[in-house]
């Protein structure tokens, strides 16, 4: 096979394609499977740099994201690392030209087209966890679709604040079947797995467990018939959407940059995207953004 | 107003807890007088329990802690698997399930639509984690109800109808007393109007008037919905108020069984005399 | 209707036995009679002669231990010493009521529901039910204050009456009365008896016993008479 490709061994690459191949088979449902030690803390994203080693090919372009960042010090580390393992493997930091995106916290701003595959590093797999402390009871109910107590957790929401007050980790039914923890993204960005045209690839290094949504799948998240579910609104006190500070886009997820002495200033999280709407000027500093063809 | 079929037909239901050996329960029993086997240790917990229940009709379950009658619940509710004997239930017309035998998936459905249950202990009936109106809400989530308007209009209604005030229904159980606590478990249980109430030992513990006033509302809901119901009670007050026909259980089984005015009144095995003298 | 046989009552024995004491209790032996419809029947006899007993024999609040007790019910003939619970039950809704010395009912209840409540069982609905109750506790003449009371709080007579009230509003087709006087002062004696008398006029069979023998003269059209049984030793 691929010997020496990827740092993983043959046994595990193919022991997490299978697996992967399993959750692609059963959308939503979580395959246990036996997380390897990698040179990397578990909690730093050690289930998504699996996933991306055991399927990586050498003529994928690859891009990690952390926070809408490409250049943090988590992302920059593991595309090191995996650049450095997969030789061949080239790396980007635009979305539109990735083949392979290893993200955690966000989906990219552009549209994902078909070719393309999503990794995501997730802390948690297991949307009942916070309802359940029981594994085996959280298992019996997945097996029995019983996900009362999730909408119990959102009724309580409704009661307390009115909304439901999930920012992030919103539970989301896949396939009208399993609802899923789709990792720390932020509620913005649940609804852009509906019907996506490519593969979303969930793995949890700690806690041993692989999920998938296949591409064009039902992805529905948890919401009450007369409550519908909402994105985070970016409004400011007039109820005007706030615009990126940089680019001026107000359509896109944004972050509150704390200003001494003055208001917040807000920007696109996804630097990739504020970047090639300003046509990427002085051609950023990353570095490795030279990586493209 | 005729109904001909039982809404449950319990034959033979036994559970015994252990390997179990062909003696068990020859040799245990109200004439062994233990229900644990001599042979081969084995708790006979119930043997060869039958009865019917008819629709709307309430059957009390009478007898000394340890004779059985909360494992005979326990099975009905599907909480336990018997080890023999069958317990067919009437779920609608020509449409029925041995509860002995029967899928995990069918068996939550009819716990969380068909059945209803309400605890002696409201920690194993209630989620003090959340509120009372969530507490309703979860067996209507249950249920399939997902407009959240109709959630908090039918959990109100209930609690009104449970007799706690509606103003009570954001805060949480712990707040409230063991009177509201029981009624808070009754309106959980009977919210998604089940065709069978399991209600065990609900009023012990509890004050005499808060006692009565829960006995009240239990029979009034019963006329209401129209349910069968199984009362599970060593208090012979709650038996005489509640049910209709008793079964007097000793040791894993059944010694009598009969209209309950008759059972306490005329009572004809030496257990029951015994019972029925040492309450009067 | 009137004079047909509602109740046929036939070689009826019942003893009691006391297994912790090891003795048995003669109850009654061999009795028989018939009951009509239109028609008071008095049980008359000493004390310790079983009056009690057969009414609950009937009632099936005893367990009959011989003979037949026939009941022409509204579903055709049922022998109450034999059938099925659930028959003895559906008996009790529709054919069979029985006013007894002691009201047992639920204790938040008010009077005019624990009156009215014979009817809700039997698919009346609430208001009408409760219209004929209270027509019933005015003609025994309970106080009105008392009506949306609980029956808890009040005097020996003041129960009565609404024990009696609940077993006339339910007009089965027969009606076991136990001393439904006993504690009625003569003024409210005098109702009661009028308003039996009117249930029987209305063609419900009535089988009752009578503190007062001057009462089943007043009262009854046919009389059975008791004896006390003789003191048996215990078959086993």
């Amino acid at each position: 096979m691929n010997q020496g490709f990827g740092f993983l061994d043959d046994l595990a690459v193919r022991e997490i394609r299978r697996g992967l191949l399993k959750a692609l088979a059963i959308p939503g449902y979580q395959v246990p499977y036996a997380s390897r030690e990698m040179p990397v803390a578990r909690g730093f994203g050690t289930g998504g740099l699996q996933i991306s080693l055991a399927i990586a090919l050498p003529r994928d372009r690859l891009k990690v994201i952390d926070q809408g960042a490409d250049d943090s010090v988590n992302a920059v580390a593991l595309r090191r690392f995996i650049e450095a393992s997969c030789p061949g493997l080239e790396t980007t930091t635009r979305t539109v030209e990735a083949t392979l995106i290893q993200t955690r916290h966000r989906i990219p701003e552009q549209p994902l087209s078909p070719g393309q595959v999503m990794v995501y590093q997730v802390p948690y797999p297991d949307p009942l966890q916070i309802v359940e402390p029981s594994e085996s009871r959280r298992r019996r109910c997945h097996a029995h679709g019983d996900y009362a107590r999730l909408w119990v957790r959102l009724y309580e929401d409704m009661v307390r604040f009115n909304e439901v007050a999930i920012s992030n980790r919103y539970p989301a039914r896949v396939a009208g079947r399993y609802v899923i923890d789709p990792s720390p993204i932020p509620r913005f960005d649940v609804l852009k797995l509906h019907q996506s045209p490519v593969a979303h690839l969930f793995g949890a290094g700690r806690e041993k467990k692989l999920y998938a949504v296949p591409p064009y799948t039902d992805v529905e998240p948890l919401a009450f018939s007369d409550v519908p579910f909402a994105v985070e609104p970016f409004r400011d006190a007039t109820g005007a959407r706030r615009t990126c500070a940089r680019c001026g886009a107000a359509d896109t997820y944004l972050d509150e940059l704390p200003q001494v002495g003055a208001a917040s200033r807000w920007q696109c999280n996804d630097l990739d995207r504020c970047a090639e709407r300003l046509g990427y000027p002085g051609d950023s500093d990353h570095d490795e953004h030279h990586a493209g063809p | 107003m005729m109904n001909t079929t039982p809404v449950l037909e319990v034959r033979n239901l036994t559970r015994i807890h252990g390997r179990g050996c062909d003696l068990c329960r020859t040799s245990t029993g109200d004439a062994a007088g233990t229900n644990t086997c001599p042979h081969c240790g084995s708790v006979v917990a119930i043997a060869d329990v039958s009865f019917d229940l008819w629709p709307g009709e309430i059957l009390g379950l009478m007898g000394e802690s340890g004779s059985g009658k909360s494992s005979v619940v326990r099975l009905l509710h599907l909480d336990d698997r018997p080890t023999a004997g069958t317990a067919r239930f009437q779920e609608a017309p020509g449409f029925s399930h041995d509860l002995a035998a029967i899928d995990e998936a069918v068996a939550r459905r009819l716990r969380d639509t068909r059945f209803g249950m309400v605890h002696q202990n409201p920690h194993l009936g209630l989620n003090f984690g959340v509120s009372a109106g969530g507490n309703i809400a979860e067996r209507l989530l249950c249920a399939g109800e997902r407009s959240y308007a109709a959630i908090r209009a039918l959990a109100g209604g209930l609690l009104v109808r449970t007799e706690i005030p509606r103003h009570r229904m954001d805060h949480q159980p712990g707040a409230f007393s063991g009177g509201m606590q029981q009624r808070l478990q009754i309106a959980r249980a009977i919210a998604p109007s089940p065709g069978l109430l399991f209600l065990d030992e609900v009023t012990t513990g509890l004050d005499l008037s808060v006692q009565a006033r829960i006995l009240d509302l239990i029979l009034e809901l019963q006329r209401e919905l129209g349910a069968a119901m199984i009362v599970v009670s060593h208090d012979l007050g709650v038996i005489r108020l509640l049910a209709q026909r008793t079964l007097v259980l000793r040791h894993g089984r059944v010694v009598e069984a009969g209209l309950t005015d008759q059972i306490l009144e005329d009572p004809q095995h030496p257990y029951t005399q015994q019972l029925v003298g040492a309450a009067l | 209707m009137t004079g047909s046989c509602v109740l046929t009552v036939e070689d009826l024995a019942k003893h009691f036995v006391l297994h912790q004491q090891g003795r048995s209790i003669p109850g009654i032996r061999g009795v028989s009679f018939t009951v009509s419809a239109g028609r008071v029947t008095a049980l008359a006899g000493p004390s310790g002669a079983g009056k009690s007993s057969i009414l609950k024999c009937i009632h099936r609040t005893y367990l009959p231990e011989a003979g037949r007790i026939l009941l022409d019910g509204h579903a055709g003939m049922v022998d109450l010493a034999h059938c099925e619970e659930r028959e003895v039950l559906l008996a009790r809704r529709h054919d069979l009521g029985f006013v007894t010395q002691f009201l047992h009912c639920l204790p938040r209840q008010p009077a005019v529901d624990v009156v009215a409540a014979p009817l809700v069982v039997r698919g009346v609905g609430s208001t009408e039910a409760r219209e004929r109750a209270v027509l019933a506790l005015r003609r025994l003449d309970l106080p009105e204050r008392l009506w949306d009371l609980p029956p808890a709080t009040f005097s020996g007579g003041e129960r009565q009456r609404v024990n009696l009230a609940r077993g006339l509003v339910a007009r089965p087709r027969l009606l076991l009365l136990d001393e439904p006087t006993a504690s009625l002062d003569p003024q409210a004696t005098d109702k009661a008896i009028e308003a039996i008398a009117g249930l029987a006029g209305e063609g419900v069979a009535i089988l009752a016993i009578f503190h007062d023998p001057d009462l089943i003269d007043r009262l009854a059209q046919d009389v059975v008479r008791l004896t006390r049984p003789e003191e048996a030793p215990c078959a086993a």
